[in-house]
């Protein structure tokens, strides 16, 4: 397998704290790769550092072999990086199919047009992809009024508009019931593994992450500890002490 | 957060003002050798200090300490050299003041985009309900009012057809409002600078240009939209109520270089004589006129908010993370769609100038803003309709009481504070709501 992401040698400091310290990793097509760690282990940073949003200090993030380090987040987005919140972000106002046509006008570089009328574009494309995370019944709904957990769902079918070949998912089921939880996670490791996208996520959920995960890596204090299948992660004794049998 | 800690906010509030207050009248009287007390002091500092919190940076007390040191030297300085003889040109620099305050803004903003010493704004999660959906007016309904409107000066007197001819210049300028406060999320405190240009560049370009009036009144929402143009690069930087501080800002600076600038702009007398053509002296005629353009106007602003733009626009108010992440330049967006109300704007003050014959500094005034901004929160700034329902009102409820007492300004606020506490969404909106609430007793 072709590695999609590659992360090499990854640092950051805010003034005297060093939040991630050589942090390497890949995340090939079709799998499912869960970075786990203790509340500010550096998960967070980790994360912005690959989407855009943070500079890093040192270190290379390249996406199917491309340097992405510098480039803003809408221009990562660009290259086949889709991603969901931590704090759902959808546009409140706008229907559930409307937000998905968004990204999809975007991807297709039409959201330019000042007199034309949105919404008669990509209206098939979008059911699709709502059918997909399962929320074609709620299409004409305004974002705003939605439960949380289909709000994730909808952000997940945002997020699968441009045909990804990444997805950076923070905290993807923070916030819903533990059933959605499952579920949700078990629909974005089916439609990656069909697809072949790579599936980066940040999880509190164990349960999830032990179910879903093809492989996991462990950040403790900005360092990465442990990696390796569910299995091995579980039986480390260096995560066990940090982590699963915690101190905290 | 701060209140779950047992921290009285509104008791903190009020002393935080309440200090505020005390500084700013502190200030106020110790700088009483160098300007008497008058009633427009108000204006001239605002816009003043607004700029030096914004080049400082805001929440920096020593940046704003830093940004009134160096805004003060260089206002100084341009008094000091005085008229200069430069290359046969002469340049009075004693006359520069304001465009110096503004070109350290600028090359400030420029290079450090959060001040001098401010930080970065963090990205603020909206807490508050979203906006509701928009609905688009139907042809149907919009024809209707075409054709009322058309029909009136049929029926009506000059003075109804004059009054009409205003009341379709301030929708105009009240629906731009809307348009960047509401669907955009950018509320401007200066939006007459663009009403008040397009009159100007308007009547400028008639007197002393010597272009024919069709010409002029087609130039100046091209002249409004440049100056949105800067305005807006260095507007869209900012967001909230910074945002709206700038806005005020560049109205402020507007107004004092017209009113400055007596040679060109003739001051605080305005420019005269500006009369539309000989086919469109006619009274009636005009606010066909008036009526096509600002109605065009409303119509253009109108299909673009149903746009994929307008949509990107209403999207990044909502979740600017999520613009950013699904490949959308916002302040590209948002710096293209204050040109577009800039101009449109400018369009209502060009017409209006027309209509008047002549126009003074006050277009561009604090004041007239605040017209536009009570227009639209009148009407209610969820509807569409709203903005020109609350220009109609405001432009009829001021004439009618400022023929009929000395005392207008007074009653006037009396009546918009008396409407806006009953309708708190405004007119439209409480209508909506009252609408709603019928039918759903009813069904």
């Amino acid at each position: 397998m072709t590695a999609v992401l590659q992360v090499e040698g990854l640092h950051k400091a805010f003034g005297g704290v060093q939040a991630v310290a050589d942090v390497s990793f890949a995340v090939s097509a079709g799998e499912m790769l869960a970075l786990i760690g203790p509340n500010g282990a550096g998960k967070s940073t980790c994360f912005n550092m690959l989407n855009g949003q943070l500079a890093p200090d040192l270190g290379i993030v390249r996406l199917e072999g491309r340097d992405i380090v510098g480039l803003r987040p809408r221009a990562i987005w660009r290259l086949g990086v889709g991603r969901t919140f931590q704090i759902t972000a959808t546009f409140a106002s706008l229907g559930v199919r409307e937000n998905v046509q968004m990204a999809l006008y975007s991807h297709a570089g039409r959201l330019r047009s000042m007199l034309q009328r949105f919404g008669a574009a990509f209206r098939t494309e979008a059911d699709a992809l709502l059918s997909q995370v399962g929320m074609l019944d709620q299409a004409e709904r305004a974002c705003g009024v939605l439960a949380y957990g289909d709000l994730k769902r909808v952000e997940l079918a945002m997020a699968l508009a441009n045909q990804p070949r990444l997805l950076l998912m923070d905290e993807p089921t923070a916030g819903m019931a533990p059933k959605e939880r499952v579920a949700l996670m078990e629909l974005t490791a089916g439609l990656a593994r069909a697809r072949g996208i790579a599936v980066l996520f940040t999880e509190h959920d164990m349960d999830v992450v032990f179910s879903q995960a093809d492989r996991i890596i462990v950040l403790d204090r900005g360092q990465l500890i442990a990696g390796g299948t569910p299995d091995e992660v579980r039986n480390n004794p260096a995560v066990r002490a940090v982590y699963l049998g915690g101190t905290h | 957060m701060v209140g779950a800690l047992g921290v009285d906010q509104a008791k903190l509030f009020t002393s935080v003002f309440f200090a505020g207050a005390v500084l700013a009248g502190l200030g106020g009287a110790l700088q009483i050798p160098r300007e008497p007390a008058n009633l427009d002091l108000d204006l001239a500092i605002i816009a003043d200090a607004f700029v030096i919190t914004v080049v400082g940076g805001l929440g920096s007390i020593g940046g704003a300490f830093l940004a009134a040191i160096l805004i003060g030297v260089a206002k100084a300085f341009c008094i000091g050299i005085g008229t200069v003889d430069w290359f046969g040109f002469e340049i009075s620099f004693s006359k520069l003041t304001l465009v110096v305050e503004f070109l350290i803004m600028a090359l400030v903003l420029v290079v450090r985009p959060y001040g001098l010493l401010g930080k970065p704004q963090a990205v603020q999660r909206i807490a508050a309900d979203p906006a509701p959906p928009l609905t688009a007016p139907t042809w149907k309904i919009a024809l209707v009012w075409v054709v009322i409107l058309v029909a009136v000066p049929l029926v009506a007197d000059r003075y109804v057809t004059i009054l009409l001819t205003d009341i379709v210049c301030f929708a105009l300028f009240a629906v731009s409002l809307h348009f960047i406060m509401g669907p955009a999320g950018m509320v401007s405190f200066g939006h007459a600078a663009y009403f008040g240009l397009g009159a100007y560049a308007a009547g400028l370009l008639f007197k002393q240009a010597g272009l024919p009036m069709e010409a002029a009144l087609l130039l100046a929402p091209l002249c409004a939209g440049a100056f949105a143009i800067v305005y807006g690069w260095f507007c869209v930087r900012l967001s909230g109520v910074y945002l709206a501080m700038l806005t005020l800002a560049f109205a402020q600076i507007s107004w004092s270089i017209v009113f400055q600038w007596d040679s060109f702009t003739g001051g605080s007398n305005g420019v005269f004589g500006i009369w539309p053509s000989a086919w469109l002296a006619d009274k009636t005629t005009y606010y066909y006129m008036a009526l096509a353009c600002c109605g065009l106007g409303i119509a253009l602003l109108w299909r673009v908010l149903f746009s994929p733009f307008g949509f990107t626009l209403r999207a990044g108010r909502d979740s600017p993370l999520r613009a950013e992440a699904i490949g959308i330049d916002l302040r590209g967006v948002q710096w293209a769609a204050f040109v577009l109300v800039g101009a449109l704007a400018g369009l209502a003050g060009a017409v209006y100038a027309f209509s008047k014959g002549s126009i003074s500094p006050s277009a561009i005034s604090i004041a007239q803003s605040t017209d536009g901004l009570i227009m639209v929160l009148l009407g209610g700034v969820e509807t569409l309709t709203g903005p020109i329902v609350g220009a109609a009102i405001f432009t009829w409820l001021r004439d009618e009481v400022a023929r009929r007492t000395e005392f207008w300004r007074g009653v006037m606020g009396g009546v918009i504070l008396v409407i806006v506490l009953l309708f708190p969404q405004g007119l439209v909106g409480g209508l909506k709501a009252l609408v709603l609430r019928w039918r759903e007793q009813r069904a």
